[in-house]
């Protein structure tokens, strides 16, 4: 007898539907799964096997083949156990047919026949509810985690023997008690605690405003990194499709923990610089989301930049223009999101205080600091919308305390800047101002006749690059967004030009 | 073999000390006399060593030499000797002069007023805007600027007196065929061109580190005086300072801020007793030039003297301290309150933006279109990220 259930297949951070389809018919007694599998799928098999007979059920000695449709795609982990024994039982007319109509499968079953949970189950719910499916049997530990997505019913399944009940005798569930009320992830670090720095503060909400690439360089104990971690209590809310994006993503790396609720807070990834290429891009045989898609919407910060090793850093340069990462493995291409701010932070020399008010500590040499520059290329530090030197911390701004701005007053200029390009971007693919496309600058960014000298003259004194010259005026439009003004104005400009990116042309002089 | 391979030869042996090599050539009178001399005439000069003598006789390879002298001519290098006439005369007065140099570009600058220029190689923005606009100043004068075209205070010098179409001599650590460093390429080229490269090194001599001392000895060989613009504590440039004042120099060193490490070395020499550079005009009131002959005469009767002479750092010059109201009035005219609030804020050292908007409590905003607009009056400049110093 023939039967199918359905299922579904993670590939990168995007599922897909399997049939899977069991037939039990007269020869030599064996279990046979076919359909382009990896080894876990495969295994399957004796988990079935154990599940079954740990359960109650015995397989009929006869010929049973099970195969996952469509057959050329490969399929991955562990998640279509529950789906498989399903199946066989309702070849076997154990689980009548009618109620296997609308329901998706998914969970791992361990030998005495308890569904383990399976990592990935929001873009799995997602994929059933776009195929029209309403209902998904899923692991009892993944119910939260499935109910992320709206208007679908969720059946969490503790065990094979609950859902073989459940499927023939509607015998109700356990329903998982709802998670105490969420927990905030307390932000500690607060621009109120940041004294003086208003130069690199206003470099903070700016980038952030825009989503503009920043990058700081400056001595040690500057407060870099101190700045950097209090640039997620600037952030401004995910829209609830961002929400989704973003927890898919984690979802599939396993990162929801106990709690699973929706990513509601912009990630702030700032992974240590020994990363590997792939820890950052993503990679694995079966590919996995790297740091920078798990920064999607959100940070990736990169304190030390020049102690990365050179080719993981210049990985950024693809993504950091289109958005996205392709992973090419021999398991087929995978693509990433990976629309993220790259905030970065390094000092100017090995020691860190060339060209600082305590230059004259500096025992650095020229070849040893070409050295340090010479692991970050000339096109990613192009690619810094914002760069900003930072200066130590003086004696009386160190003593001060309180009234510094605090970050919710930030934020609420952050938020009404990012309102304002909401609406100047409705009808385009992109939302912020540093992602204007250079041909609909003079559409967005119109500069009068005094702005257009100004820049003119910077372009010729300071040898910009067609590159840099439309990222200052990019900034200018965010600083103008931040002041609330329709025309950006020559002080804003002029501002965005001091922020302009860093050149080693600056090192080149200092070293004459 | 022609004469020009025998001066070639001794010029281009580095066996011996410069000390040995001048007293060979005052015994035998010429190369060619040396060359020509067999081991007994050695010996009985009574310095020479065996070794030393095996080897003068071992680097007598006369296919070797010529071959060596076409290349150097086919190079467009020049050479003088002691025993030439044009050998620079100061240099001529020193105890351990080389006796030999290469050269390309005019060697008749070394007999005009010649101003030697040291100072360290990682200088601040500070000690490189100064050292340019001395270097012009004196270079618009007719003065000689000579210096070694390292990086720092020596390039900052060489491009300050060629900015004022001044001349210039540069005195290399190696072959004069080579530009070290690279980042100096437009001086040298400028300078073979339009002044002077001058080496005791024979070509194909890489420049070394420990070529450098020497180096110097040479720099202040040539110069009347020696300007010391930028050193620490403990600084190459105050080893010139030594072969200096050996060699009878004056010299003067500029001020810095007694906090500031990188002038600490240039503070000590002032109080030591050297000179105190404050302004072009303000030295050349003190500096007498002195033809290069008059060191020939010099050196029969009085063969060194210290560092003191006559000054008159005491004495105000009032035309230098008018000049200097004026300009500062003129400055001010043109600039807004708050643009002269902006300006006096900043330094010959570079300060950052942030330091400024602190001591000034300016608007971001409005701090930077002031800052721009000095930068676009040409008052100030961006040393370095976000950091500006004045330029005039």
């Amino acid at each position: 007898m023939y039967k199918a259930v359905m299922s579904t297949n993670l590939s990168g951070i995007e599922s897909s539907m399997v049939r899977v389809e069991a037939d039990i018919s007269e020869g030599m007694p064996m279990f046979e799964l076919v359909g382009y599998l990896s080894s876990e799928v495969r295994e399957a098999k004796d988990r079935v096997r154990g599940a079954l007979r740990n359960s109650g059920y015995v397989l009929p000695i006869k010929r049973i083949t099970v195969n996952l449709s469509p057959a050329n795609v490969k399929k991955n982990g562990s998640g279509f156990d529950l789906a498989i024994a399903i199946a066989v039982l309702a070849a076997n007319g154990e689980i009548h047919p009618k109620s296997l109509e609308d329901r998706m499968f998914i969970g791992e079953l361990g030998l005495n026949g308890e569904v383990h949970p399976v990592t990935g189950i929001l873009p799995m719910v997602l994929a059933a509810r776009d195929a029209g499916i309403h209902q998904v049997i899923l692991p009892y530990e993944n119910y939260q985690e499935g109910l992320l997505v709206p208007d679908m019913i969720i059946h969490p399944a503790r065990n094979l023997s609950q859902v073989i009940a459940f499927l023939n005798e509607q015998t109700p569930l356990e329903i998982p008690e709802e998670a105490g009320s969420e927990t905030m992830h307390g932000i500690t670090h607060d621009f109120a605690y940041i004294n003086g720095q208003q130069f690199l503060r206003k470099a903070c909400e700016i980038a952030v405003s825009g989503m503009h690439n920043f990058l700081m360089i400056g001595p040690p104990g500057a407060g870099k990194s101190m700045v950097a971690k209090c640039i997620p209590s600037i952030l401004p809310p995910m829209s609830l499709e961002e929400q989704l994006e973003v927890s898919k993503i984690y979802s599939v790396c396993g990162l929801f923990g106990e709690n699973p609720s929706l990513i509601r807070q912009r990630p702030f990834r700032a992974p240590h610089h020994t990363i590997s290429s792939n820890g950052l891009a993503g990679g694995g045989s079966i590919p996995h989301p790297g740091e920078i898609s798990l920064a999607h919407r959100g940070v990736l910060f990169l304190d030390e930049l020049p102690e990365f090793r050179r080719e993981t850093i210049e990985i950024l340069r693809q993504p950091l223009e289109d958005k996205v990462i392709h992973v090419s493995r021999v398991n087929g291409d995978f693509t990433f999101p990976a629309n993220f701010m790259l905030v970065s932070a390094m000092n100017p020399c090995p020691c860190g205080y060339f060209a600082s008010a305590d230059a004259g500590r500096c025992r650095c040499t020229k070849p040893q600091i070409d050295r340090y520059l010479g692991r970050i290329s000339q096109p990613l530090l192009d690619r810094m919308d914002i760069c900003v030197s930072v200066e130590k911390v003086q004696y009386n701004d160190i003593v001060k305390t309180g009234g510094n701005e605090s970050s919710a007053d930030i934020r609420k200029r952050v938020v009404a800047a990012q309102e304002i390009q909401k609406k100047r971007f409705a009808k385009e693919p992109y939302r912020f101002n540093s992602e204007i496309p250079a041909r609909d600058i003079p559409r967005f960014c119109p500069l009068g006749e005094q702005e257009t000298a100004f820049m003119k003259q910077q372009f010729e004194h300071l040898g910009l690059t067609a590159r840099t010259y439309h990222k200052v005026i990019r900034v200018a439009r965010t600083i103008a967004d931040l002041e609330g003004m329709e025309q950006i104005g020559i002080e804003h400009l002029m501002l965005a030009s001091t922020y302009k990116s860093m050149d080693k042309k600056y090192w080149e002089v200092e070293l004459q | 073999m022609t004469d020009l391979c025998y001066e070639y030869w001794w010029a281009s042996y580095y066996g011996l000390t410069d000390l040995k090599k001048c007293r060979m050539f005052e015994a035998f009178g010429n190369a060619k006399e040396i060359y020509l001399a067999d081991a007994k005439a050695y010996e009985g000069l009574g310095f020479l060593s065996k070794e030393q003598i095996s080897s003068i006789q071992t680097s007598k390879q006369e296919r070797w030499i010529e071959k060596k002298t076409e290349e150097m001519i086919a190079k467009g290098i020049s050479l003088t000797t002691l025993a030439m006439e044009d050998y620079p005369k100061r240099l001529r007065c020193i105890p351990d002069a080389p006796y030999g140099l290469f050269y390309v570009g005019d060697l008749s600058l070394t007999e005009k007023p010649c101003i030697g220029m040291v100072g360290a190689r990682r200088a601040s923005a500070y000690g490189r805007t100064m050292s340019e606009h001395f270097a012009m100043n004196l270079a618009a004068k007719d003065y000689v600027i000579v210096s070694g075209m390292a990086r720092g205070i020596d390039g900052a010098s060489h491009r300050g007196a060629l900015k004022a179409n001044g001349k210039s001599i540069a005195v290399l650590g190696g072959g004069v065929e080579f530009c070290y460093p690279k980042e100096n390429r437009e001086i040298y080229e400028a300078l073979k061109e339009n002044g002077l490269v001058i080496s005791q090194y024979c070509p194909g001599t890489m420049p070394i580190a420990r070529f450098f001392p020497a180096r110097n000895r040479i720099i202040s060989g040539l110069s009347d005086v020696i300007m010391v613009m930028e050193a620490k504590e403990k600084s190459g440039s105050l080893i010139t300072v030594d072969f200096a004042l050996e060699q009878g120099r004056d010299i003067y060193a500029m001020p810095g801020r007694i906090t500031d490490t990188m002038s600490l070395g240039c503070n000590l020499l002032i109080r030591q007793g050297a000179g105190i550079l404050q302004s072009p005009d303000l030295f050349l009131e003190d500096y007498v030039p002195r033809s290069a002959d008059s060191y020939m005469e010099e050196i029969e009767r009085v063969p060194k003297h210290t560092i003191t002479s006559s000054r008159k750092t005491d004495k105000i010059d009032k035309i230098s301290t008018v000049e200097m109201e004026n300009s500062d009035n003129i400055k001010n005219f043109s600039l807004e309150k708050e643009e002269s609030l902006v300006y006096s804020c900043f330094d010959f050292y570079a300060r950052s933006i942030q330091d400024v908007a602190d001591e000034t409590g300016l608007d971001l905003l409005k701090l930077i279109s002031i800052v721009m607009r000095l930068c676009e009056l040409g008052l100030l400049k961006e040393s370095f990220k976000n950091q500006y110093i004045r330029c005039k």
